[in-house]
């Protein structure tokens, strides 16, 4: 258990440093960032560091409105920009984890904030080893914080199902599977891996068990 | 190589006219007290001359320090008689715009023996390298061989950077109206290359000559001569290719993220063979790198203390094998910045470089000489 706080720690208080700086935002970028950001905090490396000592601990960003500004990026003729949040509890018997996405978006014609939209997700360890939802998965949600509802997401979207199962077995896989979800377009998912073994950190140790990983294609004729 | 140093008092830099001797640099040439006073008066009468026009100053290559290769100036210059405020800073300035100097070296201005963890040391200044008094003597600046256990990575080696400035300077002279992003072949990566690093040079199409003209000299000064464009723009671009590019290791990338990224490179031993092996340019050009790494080589080699290779054209090189699996076998061992050699990670403590790059978590050995002052302590990671 320790093993596996002390590799969730290494990627998550790093992920801040793989982003683009706000400074280096472009037009649209900007426009987005600063309606966002009077909603939610952005998490800092610094913030993540003293908020995650080295043994296990507690965190929790969503109730902190603390968010990773991921880099931002386009599609769809929106400016899309992904926030991400880390509630975790390892003093637990039965350690807790949930990953939390909200992915903002802004047509590009425009710059109010009434025509800021969101769309939120969550990565859940299960919270019980046996039961109907006894697996690794992500499912919608309304907002990061439990009760209170994100105003620019559709409340008609169910946050029950679909509750999609992920290739994961631990909170380390959650986090990756989280983090290489979000294909921004700037940077291949080599280049994330990169960032992170140029970091020291063992990374493919880490990804080695993950299904994403390991399969490929047995061969042309067997298809 | 004809070298200048230049002092307040007779100690302790007269003390290192010595040691260079004794290390075969006897073209020494040492000014202190009223001769500094006198030197940087004589550049002080061409900064004037060029701005008003009609004042009498040294001719160009008249001043000692014209004729200097590498010249070492203290930044303390308190019992400086006659100082008029001279600092080693502004003595830096007076001789990077108004004098032929090749390389300079400004001592003691943030200490006397630091280790910079920001890894970006001070772009904006007119020290080609900022030094303390008791490393000027370490063997790593001096020699490829025989680096001792603190060797900062960046530092150049001060017999080979001289040089590699002259052929700069010498580029930059037929180059002068040439946009500085393309004559480093960095064009096409300017997308690439943060807002904030960009703005050091003013914008993506200015060339050599109004990136000196605009940023070299303080406001109202001029040049005296028109040979200063080309060695103030070698200069200060040179500084700014290597610590805000370089350093960055996202656009071009040094040998370190080389290896560490393909060890395959070095055979069955792989990276372990070098394990605490002093990183020297002797030992690089050893390894006999292979092409699919060398074709991707940065061809600007004059403009770097350094060897440095294309990031993204390594990244793609479908030649290493290491691109073609993805989980390539793990090392423990990681570069340490002030020692210059991969250590095993028992051996090193992490801290954050302040780079505009993602690959700002950087290593320097755990065991440090208390001698050394390793700053700011707060880069270290938690």
């Amino acid at each position: 258990m320790t093993k596996e706080y002390l590799e969730l720690r290494s990627l998550l208080i790093r992920l801040p440093d793989f982003q683009r700086e706000f400074q280096n935002y472009t037009g649209h970028e900007c426009k987005i960032l600063e309606l966002v950001n009077k909603e939610h905090e952005a998490a800092s490396r610094a913030y993540l560091e003293s908020s995650l000592p080295s043994t296990a601990s507690k965190l929790n960003m969503a109730s902190d409105n603390r968010h990773i500004f991921l880099t931002p990026f386009e599609d769809n003729n929106h400016t899309y920009l992904p926030l991400l949040s880390v509630d975790l509890d390892f003093t637990l018997a039965w350690p807790m984890i949930s990953i939390h996405l909200l992915h903002y978006g802004l047509d590009k014609g425009h710059s109010k904030a009434e025509k800021l939209k969101c769309f939120g997700y969550r990565y859940d360890k299960p919270a019980a080893r046996v039961g109907d939802h006894d697996y690794f998965h992500v499912q919608f949600t309304h907002g990061t914080e439990k009760g209170r509802h994100n105003n620019r997401i559709n409340r008609w979207i169910s946050t029950k199902d679909p509750s999609i199962p992920i290739d994961a077995t631990d909170s380390v896989q959650l986090f990756l599977s989280a983090v290489i979800a979000v294909r921004n377009g700037f940077k291949t998912r080599r280049d994330l891996f990169d960032e992170w073994r140029q970091a020291g950190i063992a990374i493919n140790s880490m990804l080695m068990p993950m299904a994403f990983q390991r399969w490929r294609p047995a061969s042309a004729n067997n298809t | 190589m004809k070298i200048l140093i230049c002092d307040d008092t007779e100690q302790p830099l007269t003390g290192l006219a010595q040691d260079l001797a004794a290390m075969g640099h006897s073209d020494v040439e040492v000014a202190t007290g009223d001769k500094v006073a006198k030197l940087a008066d004589g550049l002080e009468q061409r900064r004037k001359a060029a701005a008003s026009g009609n004042e009498s100053a040294p001719a160009w290559g008249e001043s000692a320090f014209d004729k200097a290769d590498l010249v070492f100036i203290d930044y303390n210059f308190v019992q400086l008689e006659h100082s008029n405020g001279l600092t080693g800073q502004r003595l830096a300035y007076l001789a990077r715009c108004y004098s032929a100097a090749k390389y300079i070296v400004v001592l003691n201005q943030f200490g006397e023996n630091r280790f910079d963890l920001t890894l970006r040391d001070h772009p904006e200044t007119y020290a080609d390298l900022h030094l303390g008094l008791q490393q000027v003597m370490n063997e790593g600046l001096w020699s490829d061989r025989e680096w001792p256990s603190f060797r900062p990575w960046t530092w150049p080696v001060l017999p080979e950077i001289v040089t590699k400035m002259e052929r700069a300077a010498i580029e930059v002279e037929a180059a002068l109206d040439t946009p500085i992003l393309k004559h480093l072949m960095l064009d096409g990566v300017a997308g690439a290359i943060p807002r904030n690093v960009k703005q050091f040079l003013g914008d993506e199409s200015v060339t050599f000559r109004e990136f000196a003209l605009k940023s070299g000299f303080d406001v109202s000064d001029k040049p005296f001569s028109q040979k200063s464009i080309a060695l103030i723009a070698a200069s200060r671009v040179a500084k700014w290719l290597e610590y805000l590019i370089l350093s960055a290791q996202d656009i071009l990338i040094d040998v370190p993220r080389v290896l560490s990224r393909y060890p395959s490179v070095l055979g069955e031993g792989g990276l372990d063979v070098l394990e605490n092996e002093p990183l020297s340019s002797t030992k690089v050009n050893a390894l006999n790198l292979p092409a699919a790494i060398d074709d991707h080589r940065y061809q600007k080699s004059d403009w770097i203390r350094r060897p440095a290779w294309w990031r993204s054209g390594v990244l793609g090189e479908e030649r290493l094998s290491e691109n073609q699996d993805a989980l390539a076998p793990e090392t423990d061992l990681r570069f340490t910045e002030d020692a210059s050699r991969f250590l095993k990670s028992a051996y090193v403590s992490g801290f954050v470089a302040d780079l505009n790059s993602p690959f700002v978590q950087r290593f320097v050995l755990s065991e440090r000489d208390p001698e050394i002052d390793y700053q700011p302590q707060l880069r270290f990671s938690l």
